[in-house]
């Protein structure tokens, strides 16, 4: 199995509560921005160090979780920190920008600046995105999947070429530089929904699998593996990613009682859940995916309300190194997924955080290697 | 808006030519057809481009009602249509040739540089190859795609007619797609390349010599539309086309809304 870790900048506490959607931000404090940055430049040098595979990090908006609304410029900074693992980009979300071909033109810089190491994520992104530059959630899928074929033909296509289709419009394409990596960098799609997971199938493509639980992503690859074997071909375990978030401690006791405070705190932003109700029931999921329109009718009511539910459920690795291993074996029999997206930002201080990504890099991935 | 289509005829180098004429803009288009022949009746880009310029549409030689005379080759047929420009259009013309009429346009373009001010290739089939033509269940969606534009949609009698020419002329001549190749470079008209990259027809290989040889080549794909371009993404296809007519080079440039 390959492990990756996804960084996603956080910037920590805020002083007041961040239960609302869009988060305010007038409790920013720009000192407590620049730490984050700093924590987080220094994680992943540490974490190409021990021994991670990738080094993941992703667009999200408007919020204090993720302070990178622009991927590739958090990308760009990791290329120059993490000089052995992958840098996967997981990834833009593409139907929300109006220029699909500046996201082939960063992608293939992070390919150049990383001498070849981007895993490129081709993403349509949570529900409530969809809020942030007011983009149609109907439109969702139709902006994606010609998004998706401007980046491929931007990438692979040797001659100069105009565009013309139904979101975007361009009478020159020649990008400089082209990918590294021939004939594209390694592309993942999200695939949580049925149209998704046939989407990454029909394009030869691998999937990745967040914001979800054990059953559900079994469900996705499943499918995905289906519609594969339709196409004609077979993915490689590495072409299905699960992302959950991961605390590895000492002991057993210790661990839970690390990420209890999530919970206790209610682990979802009620004005998230809003958002994501709003947009899931306006169009965003085709009409082969009204399960996940009902999921996302009340997301907090179908998330773990307890360590131990979320441990049940496979929706967080939480024990010490042993027990994690354990809970990985099951991951990779359950769901077939040949690559973690480890979030290791539930455990509380970054000094508790740092100490879970040792542990979970010199203890637990040395049993779970070779599954 | 939309312009009156009428039919009409014209001696041509000898030949009575039926063409259909719409519009009455300053720039002349001249159309060329692919192997079916002229478009079937209740097409919406004939009226719509008229609306933005002259736009005529002559039947080669042996297809619809335009007799075949003496044609025995390409270059004869060419000739024709070179008297096409110069006595119905008033001498010169933009040319815009889908599918089997690409190679046509472009010889027009190399053997009477003068005729020809700009030139559009709306899927040409010149170096598509020679392969078995689509299952007649097929071919409506092959040529059309999901989502056409019609008045009307063609009745049996157009079917009828645009098969027939399609049978009559596979093949009706010695293929010029190899000495094309070579001479392709002296095409001097500022050249529009359209493709869809829904078309099961012609592989996208078939493109690059185009894109390759003519010096002032510009490519454009229509995302997802299948062979037949005007009738399969008509508003994109109309737009593109009545504006590299009306701007010429400078179409490239956006001029914003409203403008």
């Amino acid at each position: 199995m390959k492990f990756s870790v996804f960084n996603g900048m956080p910037y920590g506490r805020t002083r007041e509560p961040t239960t609302k959607w869009p988060v305010p931000n007038r409790s920013y404090e720009p000192q407590q921005a620049l730490d984050a940055v700093a924590r987080a430049l220094d994680d992943v040098a540490m974490e190409d160090e021990l021994g991670y595979d990738w080094i993941a990090c992703a667009e999200h908006h408007y919020s204090p979780f993720n302070l990178a609304p622009n991927v590739t410029v958090l990308a760009s900074a990791l290329t120059q920190r993490v000089k052995r693992a992958k840098i996967a980009i997981l990834g833009a979300l593409i139907p929300l920008t109006g220029n699909p071909v500046r996201i082939a033109e960063e992608y293939a810089m992070i390919d150049n600046l990383s001498g070849g190491r981007l895993v490129a994520g081709l993403l349509r992104g949570a529900p409530y995105e969809y809020l942030v530059y007011n983009v149609p959630p109907s439109e969702s899928r139709s902006r994606f999947e010609e998004a998706w074929d401007l980046i491929l033909r931007a990438w692979t296509d040797t001659l100069p070429f105009g565009w013309e289709g139904r979101h975007y419009h361009y009478k020159h394409v020649s990008i400089w530089p082209r990918p590294v990596q021939t004939p594209t960098p390694p592309i993942y799609v999200s695939g949580s929904s049925r149209e998704s997971g046939a989407f990454a199938a029909r394009k030869r493509v691998g999937l990745g699998l967040a914001f979800t639980n054990l059953a559900l992503a079994a469900d996705a690859a499943r499918h995905y593996r289906e519609q594969a074997a339709a196409e004609g071909w077979e993915p490689t375990p590495e072409q299905v990613i699960y992302q959950l978030p991961v605390h590895v401690d000492e002991s057993d006791e210790a661990a839970y009682e690390a990420v209890r405070p999530f919970f206790a705190h209610g682990g979802v932003v009620t004005g998230l859940v809003t958002a994501n109700r709003l947009v899931s029931s306006s169009g965003f999921f085709g009409s082969g995916d009204q399960k996940l329109v009902k999921r996302f009718h009340n997301v907090a009511a179908d998330d773990p309300h307890s360590v131990e539910e979320a441990v049940e459920r496979g929706t967080m690795l939480v024990g010490n190194p042993d027990t994690v291993a354990r809970q990985v074996k099951r991951l990779r029999d359950e769901i077939g997924c040949g690559v973690l997206n480890l979030i290791f930002d539930r455990g509380g201080p970054p000094q508790q955080k740092r100490r879970a990504i040792e542990l979970f890099a010199k203890e637990v991935m040395p049993q779970v290697r070779a599954l | 808006m939309s312009a009156p289509v009428t039919s009409k005829t014209a001696s041509c180098a000898g030949i009575p030519v039926a063409y259909l004429e719409s519009g009455a803009g300053a720039k002349t288009i001249v159309f060329l057809h692919g192997a079916g022949g002229a478009s079937p009746e209740g097409v919406s880009f004939i009226p719509l481009l008229g609306a933005r310029h002259r736009l005529l549409l002559p039947s080669r030689p042996g297809f619809d009602a335009t007799p075949e005379g003496n044609c025995k080759s390409v270059a004869d047929v060419v000739d024709v249509l070179a008297a096409f420009v110069r006595e119905v259009a008033g001498g010169t013309a933009h040319v815009v040739a889908q599918s089997a009429g690409g190679a046509y346009g472009c010889w027009l373009a190399i053997r009477y540089p003068d005729l020809v001010e700009s030139l559009v290739l709306s899927a040409p089939a010149a170096f598509a190859g020679h392969r078995a033509p689509p299952p007649p269940q097929e071919l409506a969606r092959i040529l059309y795609g999901d989502s056409p534009s019609w008045a009307a949609p063609p009745d049996e009698a157009n079917r009828q007619r645009i098969a027939k020419n399609a049978q009559a002329n596979m093949r009706r001549f010695p293929d010029t797609a190899d000495e094309l190749k070579g001479r392709l470079g002296e095409i001097k008209a500022p050249t529009l390349l359209l493709w869809g990259t829904g078309d099961r027809l012609i592989p996208e290989e078939a493109l690059q010599p185009y894109q390759l040889a003519i010096p002032t080549c510009t490519r454009i794909l229509i995302h997802g539309a299948a062979h037949e371009l005007p009738i399969a993404a008509c508003e994109p296809w109309v737009r593109l086309v009545a504006d590299f007519v009306e701007r010429g080079e400078r179409f490239v440039v956006n001029l914003g809304e409203g403008s």
